[in-house]
């Protein structure tokens, strides 16, 4: 399962898309709003999309990771407009017969599609000022 | 002939906010290379000039090289550093 959603991303939904008895693992990976940025205070965040690309990418990344890891099921939900901190932004949920692919694929998956697929982040501090995050390739996060 | 078709590029994020608007008309007609339409952009936005080099295009949704041709119809944007997840 793959989607973009605008509202609360629903981690029971995606449990069910990769629910499979003959599955012993199932890793859920949540990435959430962070308050604090080294001295940067967050009061929100609000995402925007290329959604047709960044769907089309987020299957491609799903195909992949099953091929490479053999795990049976991918499920993957970006969420975008506001986001308030503590609240997720994306979920990615893999499901194998054994662990250690279930949490291999699931760290290539965010580790990817932090770096490849067209989702932008924009941060607003206290004071409602907004700024687009365009990180360096070089910059640890 | 046929009528020229400039090529349009979508803008997001930090380019969009850049230039003030989600898609911008080139005066540049496809075929194109993607290195010409960048440099048209330049030419025509510099206001983009801090996030274009560092930036990716994508054609039809899958990101291309510089010297990808671009035909008349194709769906460009340019792709700023991502930040997602």
């Amino acid at each position: 399962m793959i989607d973009i959603v605008d509202q609360k991303i629903d981690c029971e939904r995606l449990l069910q898309a990769v629910a499979d008895d003959a599955c012993g693992a199932v890793v859920l990976f949540i990435g959430q709003t962070r308050r604090w940025t080294g001295e940067v205070f967050t009061a929100k965040l609000n995402y925007i999309a290329h959604e047709a690309m960044a769907k089309t990418l987020l299957e491609e990344l799903r195909t992949v990771a099953i091929e490479r890891w053999k795990v049976s099921h991918v499920a993957i939900v970006h969420r975008i407009g506001e986001v308030p901190v503590g609240e997720a932004s994306v979920a990615v949920a893999v499901a194998s017969p054994h662990r250690d692919a279930a949490f291999e694929a699931a760290k290539w998956l965010i580790d990817t599609l932090k770096k490849d697929v067209p989702i932008w982040k924009q941060e607003f501090d206290a004071d409602g000022k907004a700024v687009w995050v365009h990180p360096d390739e070089k910059a640890s996060i | 002939m046929s009528h020229d078709h400039p090529i349009q590029v979508m803008l997001f994020a930090g380019a969009e906010a850049a230039v003030g608007k989600s898609r911008i008309v080139l005066g540049l007609s496809a075929p194109a290379a993607i290195e010409q339409i960048a440099a048209q952009m330049l030419q025509e936005y510099p206001a983009l000039s801090g996030l274009l080099p560092r930036s990716r295009f994508a054609v039809n949704n899958q990101f291309v090289n510089n010297d990808h041709v671009v035909k008349s119809g194709d769906d460009i944007a340019l792709i700023p550093p991502v930040s997602g997840g």
